[in-house]
């Protein structure tokens, strides 16, 4: 009785080492009115990002893949606002669900577009998984607190759309 | 029973997913028609509170269901123990058919 005790004590411990991986964080779910749940993944040609590190910019988090048709289109509309913004404190990651994707067909997509914002690579879903990713694209709008403010499921997001949603919260700050 | 599937043109998985809901009906004895539904707009998709392509419906049901407040054109994807892809597999078609059958409303 006192050793299946104690060794419910130690499991109890050992499970609650962290570990790398990125994973729900207390208090933080992937909904609107609550922080952000952190990750840090490979940005596309090298480097990585954290999005803890961007706390006091506003952050648009977007998911997506080269073969997403709406993600696609939407993709023109996200870079136009982030060469608008990114002087006010404004910060895009385009998160490509890589598990899902091939990084050759991403580095293409990129080129062809012109993209200029971070592209992170969710190489295992590991952040799909933790912002319940289910459908493509999928936007969370972060303000600078940390706090997801809006949630906007499928595209595509015109222009207009983006930049109401990152002038709102970038008012919010001055 | 009504079956359909819901779909854009434009998401590449719909056609794999109609074949896996296939094989799920015929392994499940399952005899319906598929109704395939082509979502053109954000205003069918919210007519539809189409979820996503593809989507599977069993009588006006999404078989994943989701809490959304706005609908609009997507690609769903789908957590498979083969880890994420565009389309559930036969298996986990068959399971939701399955539960479906024994409990008939």
């Amino acid at each position: 009785m006192t050793w299946a005790l104690v060794l419910g004590m130690i499991w109890t411990v050992t499970s609650r080492v962290s570990s790398t991986q990125p994973q729900a964080q207390p208090g933080a779910v992937a909904k609107e009115g609550f922080s952000a749940p952190d990750f840090t993944l490979d940005l596309l040609g090298g480097g990585k990002v954290t999005l803890s590190d961007l706390r006091g910019k506003v952050v648009l988090v977007n998911f997506w893949t080269s073969w997403c048709p709406p993600c696609r289109l939407e993709m023109p509309a996200i870079e136009k606002t982030y060469r608008s913004y990114k002087e006010l404190g404004f910060v895009v990651i385009g998160l490509n669900l890589t598990a899902q994707d091939s990084e050759r067909a991403v580095a293409e997509f990129v080129k062809e577009i012109g993209v200029t914002f971070p592209i992170a690579l969710d190489r295992d879903n590991e952040v799909g998984n933790l912002y319940r990713n289910t459908a493509l694209p999928t936007s969370f709008f972060i303000d600078r607190n940390g706090v997801i403010r809006s949630v906007i499921v499928g595209g595509p997001m015109s222009e207009a759309l983006i930049q109401s949603k990152v002038e709102e919260l970038l008012r919010e700050g001055e | 029973m009504k079956i359909e599937l819901l779909y854009i043109d434009d998401c590449p998985s719909w056609e794999t997913g109609l074949q896996n809901l296939k094989s799920a009906m015929i392994q499940e004895g399952l005899i319906a028609d598929i109704d395939l539904v082509k979502v053109h707009d954000d205003v069918e998709a919210t007519r539809f509170k189409f979820l996503g392509s593809p989507s599977f419906l069993v009588n006006g049901s999404d078989l994943w269901q989701e809490t959304r407040e706005t609908f609009a054109l997507s690609c769903r994807i789908y957590a498979t123990p083969n880890g994420i892809k565009g389309f559930p597999t036969v298996n986990m078609l068959r399971e939701k058919l399955h539960s479906l059958v024994e409990q008939p409303s």
